[in-house]
């Protein structure tokens, strides 16, 4: 708002007709408080949302590798004993039933999300995102930047899943086999890029708008851009400060 | 041979030594955690330990930590690590520091007795064995200026399964090829790989050391 005053202007005429304008100025900074309170809230709870999720595929996962994989490692072992031993009649049955067990271990592992929380866990960021890219059927380059010391393991889930479902989604739409990731640490900023060189249109699958709320739970930014000459690129903004 | 068998889970432990028994294998001990391993191996001096990567407290990598104390403090025991995971990194971190006498597999290979038993006696003679799905996974994993990337076909299938802990003869007969071939075709990588003759040094270790450092 701009005022023009002329010199004869009164004080007090200048004033009451300030006033009204002063009052709305107040109220919406009033609002505005009261929005930035009410994000905060918004924000939180999506927070504990998504560690309340993390936490449960810790369990589920740790569950999964204590019983039924241990367990099914173990009749595999005993199976593989029982042949040994066998006339050469029973052994074809016994020959089938290790095949399907090594099926069974390998769809679990897959459920488990292979090695997510024990390579993150143990290794850190950066291994996690070679064994991603090593188990990833597309042609990848990878660039990594990040400071020493550890990342919050909330971001480093947030960047880990960025890169698998970007990746997947790749693999899934572009008609490509090339992808590029970048994850490089400025300052208090995690930025993790996954770009690919397939034709426009990118299409948005379920996993991709699972992590942009994950991002903004985290108070991060999700942003995908896609474009004929450049293919999509998909980038997450983390601040990774404490 | 003489053996100890480390696993948390009672199954799988009671799985291991059955087939160990059935192999001709001598299972001196088990243990439960590294601790246990630990002061098994300075009691009984096995040959072989046979470990699994995540054990208590943490689950995260207390074989990798005990696979390494072990190799450090008694040379004349061999490791062979289990893991229920493909991590190469585990495998890498490891194999550079004492890439001799250490073995890596996947859990659920063992229960193919014969690969159990090769990866033990290759072990046991200080050589290394990586799993072959790790193995491919670093094939795969193609890095610019790496002399990996120089190798044929052929070569790289030799290389692989090097790296799994196969003789010459072995290679020989799984690629169906003479072992005079199998012979030339090493010499040429190692020639690639940059590996100079030389007797004190294993090159077949090395060579594998190579690839894990792509």
């Amino acid at each position: 708002m701009r005022l023009v005053l002329s010199g004869r202007a009164e004080p007090g005429q200048v004033l009451s007709s300030l006033a009204p304008a002063g009052l709305l100025a107040l109220e919406n900074a009033r609002l505005n408080a009261v929005g930035l309170v009410r994000l905060a809230e918004v924000q939180g709870s999506q927070r504990r949302i998504v560690e309340a999720t993390d936490l449960e595929r810790r369990r589920i996962e740790h569950d999964l590798h204590d019983g039924a994989q241990q367990r099914l490692v173990a009749v595999a072992m005993h199976l593989s004993s029982a042949r040994q031993r066998s006339l050469s009649g029973a052994s074809d049955a016994l020959i089938e039933g290790e095949a399907q067990i090594r099926e069974a271990l390998a769809a679990l592992r897959r459920l488990a999300h292979d090695s997510l929380t024990a390579v993150l866990g143990a290794e850190g960021l950066e291994a996690g995102v070679e064994d991603l890219v090593a188990a990833c059927p597309l042609r990848v380059e990878v660039q990594l930047a990040l400071n020493a010391g550890p990342l919050p393991q909330p971001v480093q889930m947030a960047a880990y899943l960025t890169i698998a479902a970007g990746l997947d989604n790749v693999a899934a739409h572009a008609r490509t086999d090339r992808a590029w990731v970048s994850v490089v640490q400025e300052a208090e900023t995690l930025i993790v890029r996954v770009v690919d060189a397939g034709p426009s249109g990118a299409v948005v699958g379920r996993g991709l708008t699972a992590i942009a709320d994950r991002v903004g739970a985290l108070g991060g930014t999700f942003d995908l851009a896609s474009d004929p000459q450049n293919g999509t690129t998909v980038t997450v903004r983390l601040r990774c400060g404490s | 041979m003489r053996v100890v068998v480390a696993d948390d889970v009672m199954i799988v432990r009671a799985g291991l030594i059955r087939l160990l028994i059935d192999a001709g294998v001598t299972v001196v001990g088990e243990a439960a955690d590294a601790d246990e391993l630990l002061r098994l191996v300075a009691l009984e001096k096995p040959d072989v330990a046979v470990v699994d990567i995540r054990m208590p407290p943490t689950h995260k990598d207390e074989g990798l930590v005990a696979a390494r104390l072990i190799r450090e403090r008694y040379p004349h025991t061999g490791v062979l690590l289990l893991s229920q995971y493909l991590a190469p990194r585990y495998a890498e971190r490891l194999l550079e520091d004492q890439p001799g006498g250490l073995g890596y597999l996947l859990k659920e290979r063992v229960s193919d007795l014969a690969i159990l038993i090769e990866a033990l006696e290759r072990v046991n003679s200080g050589q290394c064995v990586v799993d072959p799905a790790i193995v491919a996974r670093l094939l795969d994993r193609e890095r610019r200026g790496s002399p990996v990337g120089t190798l044929s076909p052929r070569e790289r299938e030799t290389l692989s399964l090097m790296a799994q802990g196969r003789s010459n003869a072995a290679i020989a007969h799984q690629l169906g090829i003479g072992e005079r071939t199998v012979e030339s075709v090493c010499a040429q990588l190692f020639r690639k790989l940059d590996l100079q003759p030389d007797p004190d040094v294993n090159r077949r270790v090395l060579a594998v050391l190579t690839l894990l450092r792509t």
